[in-house]
């Protein structure tokens, strides 16, 4: 169990890193398109393609440690009102909710994620196999899930993490 | 069948305390099951053209930029500089606090980060210069909202990349009612403290006007970062995104060499940002699931042939949706508010005729004011923990409601005179 919740902690903070240094991508290659497009009249016709793809991978890899870290937006309202044990019975049913979408999620990716395997399907202008970045999708939803249920098996590092916003 | 089950599921999913995108994903896609015909590859695809935009990519670099200029001591700085302007007025640093939200949210975007960064220079040195708590509180909550409506501001960027509407146009509204929002906090201060002195201690220094105006220099650096990240907006030079991305670069810049931002500040920015980020991210997410579900069963234009048949005025319609929103401020933060209200609220409220840069800036007003509406209020949580408790939720949100009051006012304000969201774009594209 401890190698388990090790694994899981190193998995989605090293996937958070990678989501930084994707965010990070995305100013750089912001500011040199600018810079590039007034500086040099030489505009990357790439930067908006590219931006949208990092966009989205910052998304995914960022949201297991969303989800670790108890930081998801969520109505907390009625938990403030209940006992221990209702807390419990409602942490489970957040819990499974969490789990069905990431699950079905996860399920309707597949399909999705294997046409544009076969198909190689590439962006328009910069010709980048477009697979890789959409596996970012069920990879981080099938993880995202596992750290939900996760979290319902350590309720101490529930209680100490969460952080609601609503 | 179909409005009792988004309504049950909705309220069901949400209630347990789930990750609300995952409330909102569950819901759109059981919609898309039952309702469409088991269509729930839509949901897919809708999800990866939301977020495969350009635009909403502005939305982690102002997160970013935001992050930045708190992590650098930034805010002290530009507390410290507008401290002396009001010092002969009555109210002292209340109304600093005002007007440094008012500085600050022009370039945080965020009224949490407004009302954090602000909070946390101003209480101290206020509780310990004998500032009534209660009224320190409440003005820096009520301030904190000005990060959601002085662009660059989150929520129109939100609001703009999901109803696509223009966001240089967006940003350009948003200028006169949050400076308007701004002068109605500071009237209500002035005259709350004219009538009673011991809210505020009494300041025996007399600083002249040049000395005044000195202090004032020293922050040129971020009036040149709004002025550049706006401008470049405004004069059609750089579009949101490439502003975001510029400024964060110049915001980084600046916080080396002006504030205290250190290589490893900027990486723990970067990451805390991408987390911010993922979390309004994920709401955004499960919000494209349900709209798609219910865009592809035609609910907004059944919704809105249902209140053009029922006779109401588009007035009367405004008025229920004002309502709701206060009433659903109470139980979700503000941008998640809109988020998943934007499918059914925007084709309804355009579609009676009301202008959509108007309507961006009304509901940027509606959603500022569940920000200080307890129990969520997350700029009153934010302040009550900064206080360490000194001033309990209770008391903060005691506060915070002449603020309330006057958000509601600008609702009203803004309704009466559209011209105040629509003079700027007008005159500017």
């Amino acid at each position: 169990m401890r190698v388990l919740d090790a694994g899981l902690r190193a998995v989605a903070a090293g996937l958070a890193v990678l989501a930084a240094a994707c965010a990070c991508a995305m100013v750089v290659l912001v500011v040199l398109s600018v810079a590039m497009r007034h500086l040099a009249n030489a505009p990357f016709r790439f930067t908006e393609e590219l931006v949208g793809l990092l966009l989205c991978a910052t998304l995914f890899l960022a949201l297991p440690q969303v989800t670790l870290a108890g930081s998801h937006v969520r109505v907390d309202l009625l938990q403030r009102y209940l006992g221990r044990r209702g807390r419990t019975v409602l942490g489970v049913l957040a819990a499974a909710v969490m789990v069905a979408f990431c699950l079905w999620f996860t399920i309707e990716a597949m399909p999705w994620l294997d046409f544009a395997f076969r198909r190689n399907l590439k962006s328009e202008a910069s010709r980048l196999l477009l697979y890789p970045w959409m596996a970012t999708a069920p990879l981080s939803l099938a993880l995202t899930g596992l750290c939900a249920i996760h979290r319902l098996a350590r309720p101490t590092a529930q209680a100490s993490g969460d952080q609601a916003d609503g | 069948m179909f409005w009792p089950t988004l309504l049950a599921s909705l309220t069901l999913t949400a209630v347990t305390g789930a990750a609300l995108g995952a409330a909102l994903g569950l819901t759109g896609l059981l919609i898309l099951h039952f309702f469409a015909g088991g269509a729930t590859f839509l949901a897919l695809d809708a999800v990866w053209n939301a977020f495969n935009s350009f635009t909403l990519s502005a939305i982690p670099l102002f997160i970013i930029l935001g992050e930045i200029l708190l992590q650098s001591g930034i805010s002290r700085r530009v507390y410290m500089a507008l401290t002396p302007v009001f010092q002969r007025v009555p109210g002292g640093l209340l109304h600093t606090n005002i007007a440094v939200c008012t500085v600050f949210g022009a370039v945080s975007g965020s009224s949490m980060s407004t009302a954090a960064a602000v909070g946390s220079v101003a209480y101290p040195e206020m509780a310990r210069l004998g500032y009534h708590r209660p009224m320190v509180v409440g003005s820096l909550a009520g301030g904190g909202t000005l990060g959601l409506l002085i662009p660059p501001s989150l929520s129109l960027l939100i609001y703009g990349a999901l109803t696509e509407t223009s966001i240089g146009r967006l940003f350009m509204a948003g200028i006169l009612p949050g400076l308007m929002m701004s002068a109605l906090f500071m009237a209500y201060i002035f005259v709350r403290c004219a009538r009673d002195r011991s809210l505020y201690p009494g300041d025996g220094s007399r600083l002249s006007l040049v000395s005044v105006l000195k202090g004032l220099v020293p922050i040129w650096p971020v009036v040149l970062l709004i002025l550049a990240v706006m401008g470049s907006i405004v004069l059609g030079i750089a579009t949101p995104t490439e502003a975001a991305g510029v400024g964060v670069a110049a915001a980084a810049l600046i916080s080396a060499i002006w504030g205290d931002l250190t290589v490893k500040g900027l990486m723990a920015s970067l990451y805390r940002s991408v987390l911010t980020y993922a979390a309004i991210g994920f709401v955004v997410l499960g919000a494209v699931v349900l709209a798609q579900s219910v865009a592809i069963l035609g609910v907004p234009q059944a919704l809105l042939n249902t209140v053009r048949q029922s006779g109401l005025d588009a007035y009367s319609v405004l008025i229920i949706v004002v309502a709701i929103y206060v009433l659903l401020g109470c139980l979700f933060d503000g941008l998640s508010l809109m988020i998943m209200t934007l499918p059914i609220v925007f084709p309804l409220l355009t579609g009676l005729g009301f202008d959509a840069i108007w309507l961006g800036v009304l509901i940027t007003i509606m959603i500022e004011i569940g920000q200080v509406t307890p129990p969520v209020g997350l700029n009153l949580s934010v302040l009550v923990a900064i206080t360490e408790d000194e001033v309990g939720l209770g008391r903060a949100a005691m506060a915070a409601i002449p603020y309330w009051l006057l958000l509601l006012l600008g609702v009203v304000l803004l309704t009466l005179f559209p011209q105040l969201a629509l003079v700027l774009p007008e005159l500017v594209f």
